[in-house]
């Protein structure tokens, strides 16, 4: 009773992906890869991804054996957050945070423009004879994708 | 390390009453839980019996049904301590296994620990009643010579002994333990540790012996009868508390979690939460302190996150150490569990708070010096911000403690599971 009421109307709407949110997703390293097991318990890992600038997807490669794989299987709606951290500033920090439907796809069908990109980006931390057979990647398609810098929000959704 | 022969006698080997319980009829054909009641119907119906047939004085009736009660209360945490102890899971560091291993064989397989205690109070009373027959020909009144009745005395004057003495031992093995795992906690290296669950039971069976030593309470009115026993019994309730909180306190310095995983929740600034709503997950970045137990992060009451949690309280908290160029350095931690948030103005709410009390104020505390610069700019800076974003705790912003399930550490890209 004594909480202040969230204002929706504070959220900005936007028609296309805003561009400083698309920078962030060409940029960043890091993507935080959030599914969910039965009864809606989240799990979340950190993942290398590449951004897709055609489709504007988000490819995103992993073991298939892991959890988020088997999560996926049984619930193809996942939660992409890549963001920039500002220690010192809170009104500098950024993010993009897509939220969508993941399709996986063997390693062997993904356009070969977007594995090269992927291989580079990672080149540090991709072990020799990359990538293994027992990978898959993932792709999402962001059905609303949220964009904050400080403290002010846009939201793109698909079907605007 | 234990041996499978140790394991196995550690989960066959039973006190004393336990075996009485499992072997002697009726209680071994009682369910666990009443078998305490048919003690207590039992016992007492010999002891009124008893008085009716010697027709003992009426306070004789009282002080011997406080016995009773007393051993039958003593009982009942007994049905507690020794399962829990057995099942109580190996720590992955070699000293506090080694402390908790030798604290085991100590309570459940030494006989002599077990009775020593006992015997020792038993003797006593014995011995005293011989030097000072006054006292017990006040309580049996005219049945005072009757060998039958001196049998009886005696058998209850064991059963509260037995229970006097163990509950001793087991609260000075219990201090013993805590002290010295604690000083082996220290010495852990890497991912060892003593998973906290042990560690919570270990607490829940230090909180067993002090009701133990406190049911004691119970006697003090039989005891009153004589200056020697009473402040003798007062003593002993006085070395149990101490003993207690010593325990207790000594095992409030344990880490509950590994030496690395504490690593990168101590010196990392930012974590990322994920909860879930109608089979959408939704992951964020948080501000977050740690406080050597669970994980707390700050969010507003405008944040969708906030909406979630009272929805669906199960949540997952990601703290990664990132480094672009060396894979080595990658760290992370998933911490999956249970959100509680606290600071809210409901019924609940306050219950929380009145529950958590001052910890509250350390953990804002906490916040407060791993984040001086974010501090200052809400208080530069508060007043431009949107309302639901300024740091007015109750008002705009909440706290939420995690408190974990399941726990996953990973170096480079290799996960461990580790035990919660």
């Amino acid at each position: 009773m004594f909480q202040i009421k969230p204002n929706k109307k504070q959220t900005i709407i936007t028609k296309t992906i805003p561009e400083d949110a698309l920078d962030i997703l060409r940029n960043g390293f890091f993507a935080y890869f959030g599914t969910s097991e039965h009864r809606c318990i989240p799990h979340l890992t950190a993942m290398f991804y590449v951004w897709d600038e055609t489709n504007q997807t988000i490819f995103l490669v992993a073991a298939k054996s892991s959890h988020k794989i088997l999560n996926i299987r049984k619930n193809n709606r996942v939660s992409v957050t890549v963001d920039i951290r500002d220690p010192v500033d809170p009104s500098k920090n950024s993010g993009v945070l897509i939220r969508g439907r993941a399709m996986m796809i063997e390693m062997e069908l993904v356009k070969e423009t977007m594995t090269l990109i992927f291989m580079e980006k990672y080149i540090e931390f991709l072990g020799k004879g990359y990538p293994p057979g027992s990978r898959i990647a993932i792709r999402v398609t962001p059905d609303v994708l949220s964009y904050w810098r400080g403290t002010t929000f846009f939201r793109w959704t698909k079907d605007t | 390390m234990t041996s499978r022969a140790q394991r196995t006698r550690l989960k066959n080997r039973k006190w004393i009453y336990e075996d009485i319980v499992e072997r002697v009829p009726p209680f071994r054909w009682l369910p666990p839980t009443l078998d305490v009641v048919a003690q207590l119907v039992l016992v007492e119906g010999l002891g009124i019996a008893a008085f009716l047939y010697w027709q003992m004085p009426i306070n004789t009736v009282i002080f011997g049904s406080l016995a009773i009660a007393y051993t039958v209360v003593w009982s009942a945490g007994c049905l507690f301590i020794a399962p829990s102890l057995r099942r109580l899971r190996d720590p992955t560091n070699e000293p506090e296994l080694e402390v908790l291993e030798s604290y085991r064989g100590r309570v459940l397989l030494n006989r002599g620990y077990e009775l020593i205690g006992g015997v020792s109070f038993f003797v006593f009373f014995v011995g005293y009643m011989f030097y000072n027959p006054n006292i017990l020909q006040g309580f049996l009144g005219a049945g005072y010579g009757n060998p039958l009745l001196f049998i009886l005395i005696g058998v209850l004057a064991w059963d509260v002994s037995y229970r006097l003495g163990l509950s001793f031992v087991a609260t000075l093995l219990a201090a013993n333990r805590s002290i010295r795992l604690s000083l082996a906690a220290r010495r852990r290296r890497g991912l060892q540790y003593t998973a906290y669950s042990e560690v919570r039971t270990l607490k829940f069976l230090d909180s067993v012996n002090l009701y133990w030593g406190a049911s004691a309470i119970l006697v003090l009115p039989i005891a009153a009868a004589d200056p020697l026993i009473f402040y003798g019994l007062l003593a002993f309730l006085g070395a149990i508390l101490g003993l207690s909180a010593l325990s207790l306190m000594a095992m409030e310095t344990v880490p509950w979690l590994p030496p690395d995983v504490e690593g990168v929740l101590l010196n990392e600034r930012f974590a990322y939460v994920g909860v879930c709503t109608k089979r959408q997950p939704h992951v964020t970045p948080v501000i977050f302190a740690y406080d050597g137990k669970a994980l707390y992060f700050a969010i507003s009451v405008g944040s969708a996150k906030y909406r979630i949690i009272k929805e669906n309280r199960n949540v997952a908290v990601l703290v990664d150490m990132r480094d672009r160029k060396n894979p080595v350095n990658n760290r992370a931690v998933l911490i999956r569990g249970h959100a509680q948030i606290l600071g809210e103005i409901s019924p609940i709410g306050i219950l929380r708070m009145f529950v958590y009390g001052l910890w509250l104020v350390r953990v804002w505390l906490r916040f407060q010096t791993k984040y001086p610069r974010y501090t200052k700019f809400y208080e530069d800076r508060g007043d431009e911000l949107p309302p639901v974003w300024q740091i007015k705790p109750f008002v705009s912003r909440v706290l939420v403690r995690v408190d974990p399930v399941k726990m996953t550490y990973w170096r480079e890209a290799s996960p461990t599971p580790l035990r919660v």
